[in-house]
């Protein structure tokens, strides 16, 4: 399989576990990803993908009317911070989640062990 | 494997870690990680708000429902019977405010901590200790399962229930995803538990301490003057027989010596917390406390205009409920037709299945707080002081009925356990080294529905009226309607206690006999009330209902009631004989203020006769100049108010030096600010002397004129010169609706409004209490009602929803929406309808 395909796979796992159950699919797919890629290069795979897939699924909720950088601002209200902020951390929490399992499954599986 | 295993382990802590706290959080970070997913998270509530069309079960259904919302989100209810509608009322209102149902029923449940944890304990204590859950239960006990009142709950209850199970985790409210819980199922008890809750913050204001405490510092007479005696202007709502208000501004008695037995009684009731001393402001200091208390503004206004004197020949009806400004709103907009039955619109509360305020096809109603005083306390002579089991009575020994309140956290474990001891009045509480029993209407409450259910098939004002003065115990209201045939009535009702040997309730009583128990209840004959009067008018803002000249049967005193509003609505009433809903309207924020129309010219006086006396201060010419240019009209531009506002909270602080205990640096009471009329006049009372300066004796100018001195210094410290930065109104005092969990982000922007305290339309812009005009209506009786209205907030309890704020701006401006008013579903335009629901079995 190319990267690319790999990486499409990757993203496809991704969305479907965060769109089924949340951060612990996140986390899940990550750690399958490693496993099922045994190579350097898995965390940038998980993280890219989990990313992706929390792009997409967030780009959904937009199509359907959900205003998200509304929403997000008035979130980051709650918290003295501004709406990217809180759209950065709902992107890059899934894609360290993911990356951070993958990559660690995979170089304690890889060949050189 | 020696290069891999440090990589990898770093990779996995990162990928743990981030699982971890996004899961747990960390520190004062929240979990975030379900939160902000978003399949299930927080944004999965800013899509599908109020789908064009849907369907939906209620089991308890009998036939199935149409309900069609339209342009300004209300859901209108077409139903073949009554307790179907009441099951779609109760699925509308949870759709659109689930949580709000919960938190509300919790807070008079005294269950808070079990939703938001220990932060709410002392506040779940309190209402516990009042007796509020208990008092629900026995209600709830003794109701006849088959009756009415009970089908009602229940059916409500269904409605509740059957949109809550048909929830997913990702539709549930934000607030119940933020505070990881999931919703309850709704019993019919919580909608009695709310009452009470409505109850307390309408009817919770015991007076007994303040005179005593008065009395410990000035004496019988000072203290009576003040705590136990009426208005001294009288504009009541049951109108007297003259085209004025009555003024008695006579002299007040001075300051006298204290009185001892007062002193001693005091000083056993100690400073702590307890049936006297309310454990939610305990920890403010003094004069917090104050500012507090007059922030919060729980008032209201009403009024109605007979034909004669509307342009239209139709009689004309207006209120609005002021009390604490939520997102969202503590109403909801219904409209429920049963045809032949029922067709009745207006405001629900969450968590009551009934319109509180409204219209039907026949009449139009509002309400304001009666006020009056129906709380009194007895001191108990117990049999054991640390855990009673009897007390003294009529010279024998009463049992004590003990009942103990365990108080659970977020995980249901219980996190304290007290024990609340009951008399045959009610509640018994300590407060320092005595116990005291109290009595309350509001517990006694609970068949108030099954009157505004009988009212609505009413076909007039005063049918209405009586069939709610049949049910009506707590709390008081001054109910005022208007019909189609012309007739305007008000009618304060609810239960007013009348105290054996003419007692005024402002005394804590022996408890020792039953011969100091209330004697029974007003007759509704005896209420405060009105009919078509001569005058062609009729108005409530919380004043004295009766003038007691006319009745001098106890009500109240006039620390429970307050006097601006009513002059102000009595002086816009008197001077316009051809009234229009439109003016009508305009009343509701009109800047006039009779408070600051009598008061200002005395500082401006005051200031006048300091500079000529030689006083040279540059701070109390440019206070005064200041006050001369404004022209006491609280408009959002104006650069005036905040200055006379800071000028009389600082002359309050001064003028009342004599109410501060020896050792403590703030008053403990405070008379309220209509006692300055009476003292404006006299100059040289001993009240202006301030006693903490030794070295001058002061008088009414000296002190009004230090007051502005001092509100202007630290004006221009707070906000700047304001020759450079005026101290425009709607930027100091804006109206801020703020979100249930006090949420800032999901709380409303500040927003400038006309008005202030004293005005009809009264705000203060506090963060820690911000109050104000939480509906405004105004119904034109004509053959087919025209009712106009509006709320600040929107009808969804959805902060990612556009219905959530959508009402805030024309709230703020003083406009209202037409209120559409359809027979049947057809007669709603489709280009009006926003959205359909149909409820089957």
């Amino acid at each position: 399989m190319t990267k690319r395909t790999i990486f499409i796979a990757a993203v496809v796992l991704q969305l479907a576990a965060q769109a089924f159950s949340g951060m612990w699919g996140a986390a899940v797919a990550g750690l399958l990803i490693g496993v099922a890629l045994r190579d350097t290069g898995a965390f940038r795979i998980g993280f890219g993908s989990a990313l992706l897939a929390c792009a997409l699924l967030l780009a959904y909720i937009g199509a359907r009317g959900g205003n998200i950088l509304g929403f997000a601002n008035m979130l980051g209200g709650n918290f003295q911070l501004p709406g990217a902020a809180i759209v950065a951390v709902a992107l890059l929490l899934p894609a360290i989640q993911a990356g951070g399992m993958a990559g660690g499954a995979a170089r304690l599986l890889s060949a050189e062990n | 494997m020696a290069r891999n295993l440090p990589l990898a382990l770093l990779s996995l802590a990162a990928g743990l870690g981030a699982t971890w706290v996004g899961a747990r959080g960390v520190g004062a970070v929240p979990p975030l990680g379900a939160l902000l997913s978003p399949a299930v998270g927080l944004w999965a509530n800013t899509v599908d708000d109020l789908p064009a069309q849907a369907a939906a079960k209620i089991p308890g259904l009998t036939d199935s429902v149409d309900i069609r919302y339209d342009a300004r989100s209300v859901p209108h209810i077409f139903a073949s019977n009554e307790l179907d509608a009441v099951r779609a009322l109760g699925y509308v209102v949870a759709r659109d405010r689930l949580f709000q149902l919960e938190l509300q029923a919790r807070a008079g449940e005294g269950t808070l901590t079990e939703l938001v944890g220990d932060v709410a304990l002392s506040a779940d204590r309190e209402t516990r200790h009042l007796g509020m859950p208990r008092a629900a239960e026995a209600r709830m006990a003794q109701m006849d399962t088959a009756g009415p009142l009970y089908k009602i709950l229940a059916a409500y209850a269904e409605g509740i229930n059957a949109y809550r199970t048909s929830l997913a985790t990702a539709q549930l409210p934000i607030e119940y995803k933020l505070l990881q819980k999931t919703p309850r199922e709704w019993l019919p008890v919580y909608s009695m538990h709310l009452l009470n809750r409505m109850g307390y913050t309408l009817a919770h204001a015991p007076t007994e301490l303040d005179l005593l405490q008065a009395r410990a510092l000035v004496g019988d007479s000072a203290a009576r003057a003040f705590w136990d005696s009426s208005s001294p202007v009288q504009e009541p709502i049951q109108p007297a027989p003259r085209g004025a208000p009555r003024e008695m501004l006579a002299m007040v008695p001075a300051p006298g010596m204290p009185d001892t037995s007062a002193q001693r009684l005091v000083a056993a009731l100690g400073d702590a917390p307890g049936a006297l001393r309310f454990a939610r402001d305990a920890a403010l200091p003094a004069g917090e406390r104050f500012a507090l208390q007059q922030e919060r503004a729980f008032a209201s206004n009403n009024w109605a205009v007979a034909p004669s004197r509307s342009t239209s020949g139709h009689a004309l009806l207006a209120g609005d409920p002021h009390l604490e400004l939520t997102l969202p709103s503590i109403w909801f907009e219904v409209h429920l037709v049963v045809p032949g039955v029922m067709d009745v619109g207006g405001v629900t509360i969450p968590g009551l299945p009934g319109v509180t305020i409204g219209y039907t096809r026949a009449f139009a109603w509002s309400f304001t707080n009666t006020g009056a005083d129906v709380m009194d306390f007895w001191r108990e002579t117990v049999n054991d002081a640390a855990r009673p089991t009897t007390y003294e009575l009529d010279g024998a020994q009463a049992p004590v009925e003990a009942r103990v309140e365990q108080y659970r956290n977020t995980a249901g474990a219980v996190m304290a356990t007290d024990t609340v001891y009951y008399t045959h009045r009610g509640p018994m509480r300590r407060q320092g080294s005595e116990w005291l029993s109290m009595r309350w209407t509001v517990l006694e409450s609970g068949t108030e529905l099954l009157g505004f259910y009988q009212g609505l098939h009413a076909t007039s004002a005063p049918a209405f009226l009586d069939s709610l003065a049949a049910y009506y115990a707590a709390p008081a209201q001054n109910m005022i309607a208007a019909d189609t045939a012309g007739t305007i009535a008000i009618r304060s009702t609810g239960k007013h206690p009348i105290r054996a040997n003419k007692g005024r309730g402002t005394e804590i009583l022996d408890g020792r006999t039953r011969a100091n128990d209330w004697i029974g209840f007003r007759t509704v004959a005896q209420y405060p009330q009105s009919f078509s009067p001569a005058q062609g008018f009729l108005a409530s803002a919380n004043q004295e209902p009766v003038d007691p000249q006319l009745d001098s049967l106890y009500l109240g005193t006039d620390a429970h009631y307050e006097i601006w509003r009513a002059l102000q609505i009595n002086r816009l009433l008197r001077a316009d004989s051809t009234m229009t809903p439109d003016k009508m309207r305009a009343f509701h924020t009109d800047p006039g203020s009779v408070r600051a129309d009598r008061l200002v010219p005395a500082f401006i006086a005051a200031a006048e006769a300091r500079v000529g006396q030689g006083d040279a201060s540059a701070s109390l010419a440019a206070a005064a100049g200041l006050l001369r240019r404004w022209d006491r009209r609280y408009t959002r531009d104006n650069t005036g108010a905040r200055l006379f506002e800071t000028a009389m909270a600082r002359t309050m602080s001064l003028l009342w030096d004599e109410f501060i205990p020896a050792g403590k640096d703030a008053a403990v009471v405070r008379p309220s600010e209509s006692r300055l009329l009476q003292l404006i006049g006299d100059s040289a009372n001993a009240w202006w002397d301030d006693r903490r300066t030794t070295e001058v004796r002061e008088d009414r100018d000296r002190l009004l004129a230090r007051a502005l001195t001092s509100a202007f210094d630290s004006l221009v410290v707070e906000f700047g010169d304001p020759a450079k930065t005026p101290w425009t109104w709607g930027k100091v005092a804006p109206a801020m609706p703020r979100h249930l969990l006090r949420l800032d982000g999901f709380s409303a922007p500040a927003t400038p409004i006309d008005g202030g305290r004293g005005t009809l339309n009264p705000s203060t812009g506090s963060r820690r209490a911000n109050f104000g005009a939480s509906w405004r209506m105004v119904a034109e009786l004509g053959a087919t009602p025209r009712i106009r209205a509006v709320y600040p907030g929107g009808q969804s309890g959805n902060p990612a929803s556009p219905r959530y704020l959508d009402r805030l701006a024309m709230w703020g401006n003083g406009q209202l929406d037409s209120v559409r008013t359809p027979r049947t579903a057809a007669d709603l335009a489709a280009s009006d309808v926003r959205a359909t629901l149909t409820l089957t079995r």
